[in-house]
């Protein structure tokens, strides 16, 4: 018996050795080597005409995204914008290895990648904050404060600038480890979206306040307005079966911020400090009416089920009266409603007024999407080619001509006839590709008040000149897209929302999950999922709300709260 | 040691004397489960540390039974273990239950045709995804008119909100479940019936005994050993519920029951990325299978007699 | 063996009727399925269709053979699946074949151990990152060894397998080494032949896992270099819908090509199942052999 023991013991202290070992030699990669400094006097890159002389090649890995599409035999490694990189800009982006980034398998790559120890590529997206935040604590990506102060353009410098709050998420210490990748997050917003067709038939006007909200719910289930002679439309839909918010279809900010709250948000409260929203007084009202409303059937029995999908879904099969979401909301799942009902059509509105005619608070997506991470081992030479390579794309925003990128655009994103961008699927050869998608953050480069005053101009139906048309080259769609009549829609839905820009509730807490917050948001979610959804489904009563802020704050959330606003100070200038 | 081997001395066994190429057929499996299982097994020790992935195993910090006592005083472990527990054997005993009662109602099936058509539509469901079917059961299921619910009201009862009440919600997912992988889990059955020599129904027969009792007394005993070996061998995995169906049918309404140690080290993990925490959970969940494999093989052999291993 | 009496006779009606039922309630769903993958988006997604697809289109199956990847990830997983039966069958079986002769006089010694051994490599394992810094390690990055060899041994099979060895009669084995036969040719020619159903079995198993397993091929290979279950899985994968890519996403359709992965995945089951068939058949190996 004690032979087997000690045999035991030994196979046992062999493979964690052997797997120590293995993890040892992987992490002497995390030297303190001294990483490039661009104050040191590092020589220029030699540019002749936009080009860097002797292409300098950038290393990389990146997320696949589900909707790019390629042809002509390209993928991300080769395809006609890393070649117009290489010919017209001297830049070599080699990508290391492509992984799908909807199913986690980029984020599960790279953090094998940072714990194998292997030499990181130069440059490389992260979109999970959790894995941004992992690399920046590794020490082995770059501080990139400097760097950016040297080598952006003034311009790229001022479309970051209207969006200061992008950076906090990846400072550490007063200093920036991430370049963010901003977008356009004006239309973020709910408007209240109306099914124009229901509203017209009934003959109803759209509501203003909480009141005449309540009486068109009433007659968009009570008075068929589908019009099959049976009761089974919605009056609102919204999404709540893993997270009350988060939804950009189904949003529901709008719905508790008729009562003043808007739940899983960090917000500053009248004493300045952030609070957390779930715990707010006004959440109660809230769950106390959407209890009356599913008791009466305006919202679906099954409404604990649905999400983002499930939303969609109900929107495509005709039967939600309204409901609030992003701008984009007819084009989907809008446009697949149209196709089985051309005749139905969602009219965006400003937000009805609160309980007793408060203001309608709701919330606005951040101003990012992911991070730009730069190696601390890249050299100089690559790191000035990659802000070349992106202060270039950024020109877009000082040029007047809409052509510019026409080397890797033209014949994937449109062809030029009559000197104007025709995006129409059958007029380019192979089929339309987004070419912006191949880009080294495989997104458009944003700067957010040119895009947003180009988009306006088209809501509005204005001329547009040859720098708001250049304002828009960056995303390949040059001009109003004649194939696409749905983006209108989304334009007037970003000048609905503009509207009540004072009714926006940010997220304030853009840091990574505080201590406690590893060790109990679970805790505290589940608490509040279980809470609010017993109230609305009448298995517990309102009251029990009261109950649940107790436990929330002994639970953790205090200090929880605690840690955020240290956080917050450290950040708030 | 002396005294070990004094109290346990016997005679020696003789074996013959090329059985140590038995040792070389062996060690493939050998080497490979010690290469690709036993080496990685180095990673556990993740289960008593703060692992960060940067800092690799040796220079992360070490924490104990931390990770431990986290799991263990967890406000809502006990409930989700429960949970975890429910689900598993009412999928055990409906899932065995259904898939041999399958097993040999199809292989009393004479025509040729007919048996092999259903055998083949009956593995289809296992290949469907819980994603997909997720989808299709919130749509058949859906409490004001979907497919089943309309069948009730025809027949005079009250809908039901099956995933949106807690007991109906254990009922369907483990009706699905039983529903999705009997065919496929009839397979091995089908294999044990086909091996059993048809001498003995042959004898049975001139001794005039009909379909029934043929069944209760050579079909039953002859597949025994197969039936303590599946059994033996998913008791052990009774921890493991099935993520994915959970994942994909379940909502806050049904936490008090559906809520299992899968999804909840799910959830842990959204808040970011706990690989110690998971580990130890993993490492937790191994242990008793252990327990539980060496109990089932312990019952396999006092109930039915027979060694598993 | 027709049925003789009345009883027998009508219980076979009865079975045959209840067959008949299971087998449509496992096939309606698949039908479903069929008909989503081979309809309109916007049909799919407002619930309209049930057994007949709604706006007729192959777009699903199109997306996904369209992917310059399709047909090499088809090979790879064609590849992985032939290799891997044969390497896992053949190690399995192996041991299955030492182990079902048990520690005694036939045995070996150390059998015990060995169990433990393999019991233990069951239920434990070390996770993802020890895993796979040792693939990568050992050179197997990207290669299509690192599909088969982690998961070659399996504890689960090899215990069903060394079951049904040990069900073997065992004065036949005698009589071959009476006759001067060793161990190899005792296995390869009375064990092998006599554990045709079990053998299917696994084997089906073993072709329906690899088939279908995604997640070694998405950590241990490159992306242009992964097997078919993988790149469905990419191409399936959802995206965080923005206003950037909305329209791409109505007419991505995910359902529908979910619906077209679940039946790809199905298609080796489908091809080998009527071949594998007659082993299920009862009575025909022991005959067979004793021929």
């Amino acid at each position: 018996m004690k032979k087997k023991a000690k045999i035991a013991a030994s196979i046992l202290a062999m493979s964690v050795g052997i797997a120590s070992l293995a993890a040892c030699s992987s992490n002497n990669g995390n030297s303190e080597e001294a990483s490039p400094s661009p104050s040191s006097s590092s020589p220029a890159l030699n540019i002749v005409d936009g080009k860097i002389d002797h292409a300098v090649t950038i290393t990389t890995v990146r997320g696949e995204d589900p909707t790019a599409t390629f042809k002509n035999g390209e993928n991300y490694s080769d395809n006609v914008h890393t070649r117009w990189a290489r010919d017209t800009l001297g830049v070599d982006i080699k990508t290391l290895w492509t992984s799908p980034t909807g199913d986690g398998s980029y984020d599960t790559k790279l953090k094998l990648m940072l714990s194998s120890g292997d030499k990181l590529p130069d440059i490389f997206v992260s979109t999970q904050q959790e894995t941004t935040s992992m690399f920046i604590e590794s020490g082995k990506v770059m501080d990139v404060s400097e760097a950016f102060e040297k080598y952006a353009s003034a311009t790229w410098k001022a479309a970051l600038a209207e969006t200061p709050t992008a950076w906090q998420p990846f400072m550490k210490d007063g200093k920036k480890y991430a370049i963010p990748v901003i977008r356009q997050n004006m239309g973020t917003q709910s408007p209240l979206w109306i099914r124009q067709d229901w509203l017209t038939k009934l003959n109803l006007q759209a509501p203003t306040t909480l009141e005449e909200l309540e009486k068109v719910m009433d007659a968009f289930v009570n008075q068929d307005p589908d019009g099959n002679g049976k009761k089974d439309t919605v009056a609102l839909d919204f999404g709540m079966k893993d997270a009350f918010l988060g939804y950009p279809i189904g949003d529901t900010s709008w719905i508790f911020g008729m009562f003043g709250a808007i739940p899983e948000r960090w917000y500053p409260g009248e004493d300045g400090k952030l609070q957390y929203g779930s715990i707010q007084p006004g959440i109660k009202n809230a769950l106390t009416k959407l209890k009356e409303w599913k008791d009466k059937g305006y919202i679906a029995t099954d409404i604990a089920l649905h999400d983002f999908n499930k939303v969609a879904e109900t929107v495509a099969a005709g039967k939600v009266g309204m409901l609030g979401g992003e701008n984009w909301l007819m084009v989907y799942p809008g446009s697949l409603m149209l196709a089985s009902n051309p005749t139905a059509m969602y009219v965006p509105y400003t937000l009805p007024t609160g309980e007793g005619g408060q203001k309608t608070l709701r919330t606005i997506g951040v101003p990012y999407t992911s991070a730009i991470l730069i190696s601390k081992d890249i050299t100089d030479e690559a790191l000035q080619a990659f802000f070349h390579y992106q202060n270039t794309l950024y020109t877009a925003f000082e040029s007047d001509d809409p052509f510019l990128f026409k080397g890797f655009q033209e014949g994937y994103d449109y062809v030029i006839k009559d000197g104007k961008a025709d995006m129409s699927e059958q007029d380019i050869p192979g089929g339309k590709a987004a070419t912006m998608k191949y880009t080294l953050t495989g997104a458009a480069s944003i700067y957010p008040s040119k895009t947003l005053a180009t988009d306006i101009k088209i809501a509005k139906g204005e001329e547009l000149t040859g720098s708001d048309l250049a304002s828009m080259a960056t995303t390949g769609i040059i001009g109003v897209d004649a194939t696409n009549p749905l983006e209108l829609i989304t334009r007037q839905a970003t000048l609905v929302a503009m509207e009540q820009t004072d009714s926006d509730v940010p997220e304030y807490f853009l840091g990574s999950s505080t201590d406690t917050m590893s060790s109990r948001n679970e805790l505290l979610k589940k608490m509040q999922m279980d809470t609010f959804t017993n109230i609305i489904y009448g298995k517990a009563s309102p009251d029990e709300f009261d109950s649940f802020v107790k436990k929330w704050k002994s639970s953790g959330g205090d200090d929880i709260t605690k840690e955020v606003n240290e956080w917050y100070d450290s950040v708030k200038q | 040691m002396n005294t070990a081997t004094t109290i346990k001395k016997k005679e020696k066994i003789v074996r013959r004397k090329d059985n140590w190429q038995l040792y070389l057929m062996l060690s493939p499996a050998v080497v490979l489960a010690f290469i690709f299982v036993y080496i990685p097994f180095g990673g556990i020790v993740m289960a008593f540390q703060d692992y960060k992935p940067y800092l690799g195993i040796s220079g992360s910090k070490w924490v104990g039974w931390e990770q431990f006592k986290f799991m263990f005083e967890y406000p809502d472990s006990v409930q989700v273990f429960w949970n975890t527990l429910r689900i598993s054997l009412l999928k055990l005993f409906f899932g065995t239950v259904s898939t041999l009662t399958f097993a040999l109602l199809i292989n009393e099936v004479r025509k040729k045709f007919l048996r092999s058509a259903v055998q083949t539509f009956v593995f289809l469901p296992h290949f469907l995804s819980w994603v997909v079917l997720g989808g299709i059961f919130l749509e058949i299921l859906d409490p004001t008119n979907g497919l089943v619910n309309e069948a009730l009201k025809v027949i005079g009862f009250d809908p039901i909100f099956f995933l949106g009440d807690n007991n109906w919600f254990v009922i369907t997912v483990v009706a699905s479940d039983v529903w999705k992988e009997f065919g496929y889990g009839s397979i091995v059955f089908l294999a044990a019936l086909a091996g059993i020599n048809p001498a003995l129904y042959e004898a049975a027969q001139l001794d005039g005994a009909g379909r029934w009792k043929q069944t209760l007394h050579i079909t039953l005993p002859s597949i025994v050993p197969t039936i303590a070996v599946v059994l033996t061998l998913s008791i052990s995995q009774v921890l493991n519920v099935g993520f994915d169906q959970i994942f994909n049918l379940y909502n806050p309404l049904v936490y008090g029951k559906g809520d299992i140690i899968d999804t909840f080290v799910y959830r842990m993990g959204l808040v970011d990325g706990n690989y110690s925490f998971s580990t130890a959970v993993g490492l937790f969940k191994s242990v008793v299978s252990l327990f539980l494999i060496l109990g089932a093989y312990r019952i396999a052999y006092k109930v039915a007699g027979y060694k598993i291993f | 063996m027709q049925p003789t009496t009345t009883a027998e006779r009508s219980f076979q009606i009865f079975n045959q009727i209840l067959m008949v039922f299971l087998a449509l309630v496992c096939l309606v769903p698949l039908l479903h399925v069929l008909a989503l993958s081979l309809s309109s988006s916007a049909s799919v997604m407002s619930n309209q269709v049930t057994f007949w697809p709604i706006g007729l289109n192959f777009n699903s199956y199109e997306k996904a053979l369209e992917n310059p990847t399709f047909l090499p990830a088809l090979g790879l997983s064609a590849k992985r699946t032939i290799l891997s039966l044969a390497v896992s069958l053949l190690v399995n079986c192996l041991a299955a074949y030492v182990l079902s002769k048990g520690g005694g006089r036939d045995g070996i010694a150390g059998y015990k151990g060995f169990v433990g051994f393999f019991i233990v490599a069951m239920l434990f394992n070390g996770g993802m990152i020890p895993t796979y810094l040792l693939v990568t390690k050992i050179g197997l990055y990207n290669s299509i060894w690192a599909l088969i060899l982690p998961s070659a041994v399996n504890v689960f099979y090899l215990i069903l397998i060394m079951n049904f060895f040990k069900a073997l009669p065992k004065e036949l084995e005698e009589a071959a080494f009476m006759d001067g036969a060793n161990h190899w040719q005792v296995f390869a020619r009375m064990f092998l032949p006599l554990s045709l159903p079990v053998l299917a079995t696994v084997g089906l198993f073993m072709v329906v896992n690899d088939w279908n397993e995604w997640f070694m091929g998405s950590i241990y290979m490159k992306g242009d270099n992964v097997p078919l279950s993988t790149l469905l899985k990419s191409i399936i994968s959802v995206p965080i819908v923005d206003a950037s890519n909305a329209s791409e996403v109505a007419k991505l359709n995910n359902r529908s090509i979910r619906a077209a992965q679940v039946l790809i995945g199905a298609l080796p089951i489908l091809l080998i199942y009527p071949v594998l068939q007659r082993f299920f058949t009862q009575g025909i190996v022991i005959g067979a052999v004793k021929e």
